[in-house]
């Protein structure tokens, strides 16, 4: 806020000014500190509310602060004191005593229950009875309660609030809202990410609902579209990976991070789960120790990365020497890798069988190839995550610090806020030279240290609401995933000196995430309402992200998961189901026929070493499908695929022949039975698994020549390595590969056969335009391909198609 | 000062909005700026010297190859198994029966065999040996392509700098670099270009039409958006379409070849990609890295080499004989590199042999390296290095030198951490002539 103005305002000195704004059925009272100009306080009152009251009395200012005139303002002097117990009704009730034109518009109830939402930090939400379900699964969730909804529609309000006075601040203006052709596009590339298709587009435009953004929002919110689409984001910053080292599987991680965006688990439990997990990685529901697996071996990476990931700061440099730039030096570096100490990358509930096998596999009368199948199966029975953490850790060999020597023993401590109760102990050094010597190949390794749970510490501190980076760095990677920028940035190197370019509204949504346990749909929900996300794009250059206010949302180019979708979205039906039906979760895993992979390694889990070995030498000598090894062999949906195939093949000779006798009626009928074939056929497996479906199934990464890496898929080497960069490579596959190929030349593409089924030349240009920029074209634009449909029909359509996905358009989101 | 604009450039790699890390230099810049220009000013090993070497073409074994049983043979020990070895046209350099061809081509070749390195498991051996650092979860390094592009930017605009043929999922070794120093891969050597060419069909007439009618289409789009990166496409477009009608494009298609040539390499992946290789150079690319998998001999070791060495063997010589033939040896260097030897201890059990860091051997040839020679020395069983130790990052560091890249010169990471090309590595000057 502008304290200049304040201070020159006529309530000054009073302490607190107060500031009232109606919209969208609400009412926001914000309590400003006029020294620092800083908000210090906010509640949202339902309209209600004022129902009850019958006046108020206060100083109006319209033009306080240079805010823009169609909000209410008033400001007032109040004692602090007053306003911490009393704020609500003491205030409220006082400023209203005398009656206004605005309070008499509110609504007329009576005794209306309040509800509000305290944003002040520290907030104990736990006492607002209405909470949602912590754990509600994503079927339940699609009936957001009235009152969740008023709290997510209170939070959407205050964000614009906050982007208006800052706006306002520095004489700029939002953007006038998003038309709903525009709207439609963003948000189902935001909320699920691919484009609506021409039967989405029209519904939402030509739907009549007052309210028919929030439906949509909510709609998406709860398809399985926003699992695919969050998992992508997931899968670059955590780093997710089809194939762990030693050709582990990484199913289990994967799953992981899917299943928990689909039952919608709080971030912070899913984080927790990641910290303090333990377990056999194959075993149903041990995904989460594939975090620790991504680093194996290399418990100090793993460190750099949790610190990066979840706490928005970097601490690698630490790993080598003091941060250059930072406060961080290399022994609070290793305090925090103490938490992770006596950490193996063995799980040790198994079974000894597995050992045993292993033992056996070196028996030489075995083939090579018996080897690596009994390896295979070796290792991923025994790959997992145990130690509960020893609180201690080595310092490394030519430790540079003068706190400290190398190899000195050191106790885990955390890097900021209150150190967790805990009381490692550090074991005697091995004093025999020769013990010594023979550890020296493993001279991070502490002897005898003992396990006192300080992983589960570490991730209790990690996660609490007091750490005030936690809820901070998700908050802002969540605005910056549907804003296009953050309000820190770069999200990842927070220091303590970093100033969010608005730091209230950062303060305000860190606050929020917490007082919404951490629900990610539900804060997304938040931002997806604001005025601010509906607003037009903005979509100049951004030199300086420090200075940019958020007039808009930020003009971006698509992800390449939403290119490929998008893509798929103009080819196939429902794209967006978790692809692997029921039907096709039959897999056929050496030899043994199961549900999935975790059923597999069950069955295995059960078998003697002898048996290992026994069916290890059946899978080396068996055929192809024997073998294959984590990939699913061809089953029963490769069978119905074909005769449903068979069926549409036959289909289209009767509609030709339909076509040729000219009966309209039975065409129609056909055609309809026909494309019921085709989303039949489309749904089945495709057993080529380097086929078409979301990005979010394909193996992760896609390799390296694939379309998802082209555009910039990451490799899931580093956090966060997807890129948004131009190449000659996307350009030439998109004018001459993928979409001549793929669509324009695809009979069964879903935007062919709905031009198909146009009855007017405008109609074709619509649905073309509808389903690939869901907009209308313009009449300019109408004008010219009506001439060109008219000079050559035959390749128009065709053309188009391909004009407007090479167009920027098609890529940029606006 | 253009040290520093790349160096803003890699720090907004992944945000394309560049002021997201302007602000931030803001805090940092300062003793970033001065470092690089003390580096600039030391200079080190790279700038005085003329490099003679323009091109590489990196031939990478990729699973380890054995030292033992190609150009480190130890006649008559018990490790050497069943391996003859055969006399060579450079005077003291014998090699295995294996290489029958390159027996003709030795006096090209420098033999390093005191490679060593620490690195024992494929992906980490693989990683260290592309980009001399240690694979770590916080950052990639970009590998020796990349810095090349890097470095020294394209030879011919209008084609990539540094292009990848074959291999696997390791990634296209851009690390922290921006993503157009990274490798264009290609899959299949015998393919060309893929989409390169117009779809079948369509005439440039039409695909003129139809780049007329995106034109218009952006030429509205952008009175309301317009954005560094939104003009960028544009931009790719025209560089896409001038590739299109490029004469350069010829470079990919091994159809300009004839038969006798292709023949001559090998009628195999390996063998096309090493004259795909050649034409490349022919037209400008800096850096050609051919990846050939399948040397990870734990088992029937000896049966594994001898068919890997074949092809490789034919291709290496054709190879090195056709770029001597055209006067393209001398700008040329072809390195032989991969991840670590083989145990001289055969197992007896699957007549085997398992990952051996400790010695190993590379070839380095044309570019202006010695030819003939051998450098260093491992014991009579092939065991442990005696003589000349070539670390990973010296052998980074000698291809580097040669072709003139500073090896002092610190490049920064997204998160401000200071790379260089080969670490510490330390250039074998003897190998230079």
């Amino acid at each position: 806020m502008d304290s200049e103005r304040l201070r020159a305002s006529p309530i000054y000195p009073y302490s607190h000014a107060c500031w009232i704004r109606r919209c969208c059925g609400l009412v926001e009272l914000i309590l400003i500190d006029p020294r620092s100009g800083r908000i210090e306080y906010n509640v949202n009152i339902l309209p209600d509310f004022f129902a009850s009251l019958n006046s108020a009395s206060f100083l109006m200012a319209n033009d306080f602060m240079g805010l823009n005139s169609t909000d209410l303002k008033c400001c007032f002097a109040v004692s602090r004191h007053a306003l911490i117990l009393s704020l609500v009704v003491g205030i409220l009730i006082s400023l209203c005593n005398e009656s206004t034109a605005w309070c008499s518009t509110l609504a007329n109830a009576e005794n209306a229950p309040l509800a509000w939402l305290d944003a002040t930090p520290k907030a104990d939400t736990s006492e607002t009875e209405e909470q949602p379900e912590a754990n509600s699964t994503s079927h339940n969730l699609s009936s957001v309660s009235a009152t969740d909804r008023s709290q997510i529609l209170a939070i959407s309000h205050q964000i614009d609030l906050f982007i208006e006075a800052q706006l306002a601040k520095h004489d700029q203006q939002a953007n006038p809202l998003a038309s709903d052709e525009v709207f439609v596009r963003r948000i189902y590339l935001d909320a699920i990410g691919r484009i609506p298709t021409l039967k989405e587009t029209t519904r939402f435009l030509n739907s009549n609902s007052s309210n028919k953004r929030a439906e949509l929002i909510d709609e998406l919110l709860d398809s399985y579209g926003y699992v695919s689409h969050q998992y992508n984001y997931f899968a670059d910053l955590l780093r997710a990976k089809s194939r762990l080292q030693n050709a582990v599987a990484g199913q289990p991680y994967i799953d992981f991070i899917k299943d928990s965006l689909e039952t919608n688990k709080p971030y912070d439990q899913f984080v927790h789960e990641l910290i303090a997990s333990e377990g056999l990685l194959i075993e149903r529901g041990n995904g989460a120790v594939g975090y620790y697996l991504r680093d194996l071996g290399m418990p100090e990476d793993n460190m750099s990365n949790t610190v990066r990931v979840f706490l928005g700061t970097r601490l690698e440099c630490a790993q080598c020497h003091n941060h250059p730039f930072d406060k961080w030096t290399q022994r609070q570096y290793f305090e925090m890798v103490a938490f992770t100490g006596g950490i193996s990358y063995r799980d040790r509930s198994t079974s000894q069988n597995p050992n045993q096998a292993a033992r056996l596999m070196r028996d030489g009368s075995l083939s090579p190839t018996e080897r690596q199948v009994i390896q295979r199966m070796v290792r991923n029975l025994q790959t997992g995550v145990s130690g509960s953490g020893t609180g201690l850790a080595r310092l490394p060999e030519g430790f540079l610090g003068e706190d400290g020597e190398e190899f000195e023993i050191i106790k885990a401590q955390i890097m900021f806020g209150d150190q967790p109760e805990m009381n490692p102990r550090i074991p005697r050094e091995i004093t025999n030279e020769r013990t010594r010597q023979r550890l020296g190949r493993r001279q991070q390794q502490i002897p005898n240290a003992r396990e006192i749970g300080s992983r589960e510490l570490l991730a209790n501190w990690l996660v609490d609401a007091d750490n005030p980076r936690f809820a901070t760095v998700i908050a802002n990677r969540m605005w910056k995933q549907t804003m296009g920028l953050g309000l820190i940035e770069p999200v990842d190197i927070i220091e303590d000196n970093t100033i969010a370019s608005n730091p209230e509204l950062m303060d305000y949504l860190a606050n929020s995430m917490i007082a919404l346990d951490f629900d990610l749909k539900q804060f997304l929900r938040a931002i997806f309402n604001s005025q601010t996300y509906q607003s037009e794009a903005f979509g100049k250059d951004i030199n300086n992200p420090a200075e940019f206010y958020f007039n808009g949302p930020v003009m971006r180019r698509m992800a390449a998961e939403q290119i490929w979708d998008s893509m798929l979205t103009l080819v196939f039906e429902e794209v967006d189901q978790r692809v692997v039906p029921e039907l096709d979760r039959q897999l056929r895993l050496f030899g043994i026929e199961a549900a999935d992979i975790y059923e597999v390694y069950e069955t295995l889990r059960e078998m003697s070493a002898d048996e290992i070995v026994d069916l290890a030498k059946k899978v080396a000598s068996g055929g192809r499908g024997m073998r294959a090894m984590g990939r699913p062999a061809a089953t029963r949906g490769d069978q119905d695929r074909r005769a449903l195939i068979a069926q549409r093949d036959r289909l289209d000779v009767a509609i030709r022949r339909a076509k040729r006798a000219n009966e309209p009626g039975l065409l129609e009928t056909l055609e309809e039975r026909r494309l019921d074939l085709q989303v039949a056929i489309d749904k089945l497996p495709i057993q080529n698994r380097g086929a078409f479906i979301r990005a979010s199934e394909l193996p992760s990464p896609a390799p390296p020549s694939h379309f998802l890496r082209e555009f910039g898929q990451s490799d899931r080497e580093e956090i966060e390595n997807a890129n948004s960069e131009p190449s000659v490579m996307q350009v030439l596959s998109l004018m001459n590969g993928f979409v001549e190929q793929r669509i324009v030349n695809s009979s069964n593409a879903i935007v062919l056969k709905n031009v198909e089924r146009s009855k007017s030349d405008r109609e074709k240009i619509d649905t073309v335009f509808l389903s690939m920029l869901n907009r209308y074209p313009t009449e300019s634009e109408l004008a010219v391909w009506q001439a060109d449909l008219d000079a050559n029909p035959r390749e128009t359509v065709a053309d188009l198609i391909w004009t407007l996905i090479n167009s920027n358009e098609f890529i940029f989101v606006k | 000062m253009n040290e520093v604009n790349r160096m803003k450039d890699a720090l907004c790699r992944r945000t394309f909005v560049c002021g997201a890390a302007k602000s931030f230099l803001g805090l940092g810049a300062m003793p970033l700026l001065s470092s690089l220009a003390y580096s600039a000013e030391k200079s080190g090993w790279g700038l005085s010297r003329q490099a003679k070497a323009k091109s590489v073409i990196y031939l990478y074994m990729n699973g380890g190859m054995s030292h033992l049983d190609t150009f480190d043979t130890k006649p008559g020990a018990e490790t050497q198994g069943p391996v003859e070895s055969i006399k060579t046209n450079a005077d003291g350099v014998l090699i295995s029966e294996y290489f029958p061809n390159m027996a003709q081509q030795m006096d090209k070749v420098a033999v390093i065999n005191s490679m060593y390195s620490n690195q024992g498991a494929h992906a980490q051996g693989r990683y260290f040996m592309h980009t001399s650092y240690f694979m770590r979860g916080t950052v990639r390094h970009p590998d020796l392509g990349a810095w090349s592009a890097y470095h020294l930017g394209k030879v011919n605009p209008g084609l990539p700098a540094n292009v990848k043929i074959g291999g696997s999922s390791a990634g296209l070794g851009g690390g922290f670099l921006e993503s157009e120093f990274a490798a264009l891969p290609i899959g299949d050597p015998t393919s060309g270009l893929q989409n390169s060419t117009l779809p079948r069909g369509i005439s440039e007439s039409r695909f003129a039409r139809r780049m007329d009618r995106v034109e218009q289409m952006n030429r509205e789009f952008t009175q309301k958006y317009d954005t560094k990166l939104s003009r960028a496409y544009t931009q790719m477009y025209d560089e896409a379409v001038r590739l299109m009608k490029s004469e350069d494009l010829k470079a990919f298609d091994l159809n300009q070849e004839n038969q006798e040539m292709r023949d001559r390499y090998g009628n195999n992946p390996f063998g096309q990609a090493c004259l795909l290789a050649r034409r490349l150079v022919e037209h400008g690319v800096r850096f050609i890295e051919i990846d050939d998998g399948g040397w990870d001999s734990h088992n029937e070791n000896f049966q594994r080499v001898q068919s890997k060495s074949a092809v490789l063997d034919q291709a290496m010589a054709a190879l090195l004989a056709d770029l001597a033939a055209r006067g393209m040896l001398n700008e040329t260097m072809v390195v032989l590199a991969t991840e670590f030897g083989r145990t001289p201890t055969i197992v007896d059990d699957r007549n085997g042999r398992n990952h051996y860091p400790q010695a190993f051997t590379c070839l380095l040839a044309g570019g202006g390296f010695k030819g003939g020679i051998k450098h260093g020395k491992t014991d009579a069983e092939g065991r442990e290095i005696v003589d000349g130790i070539v670390e990973v990052p010296d052998f980074n560091a000698t291809i580097a030198h040669a072709l003139g890249i500073p090896l002092d010169k610190e490049v920064y990471s997204p998160s401000l951490r200071p790379f260089k090309v080969a670490d510490h590595g330390k250039p074998v000057l003897s190998l230079f002539s």
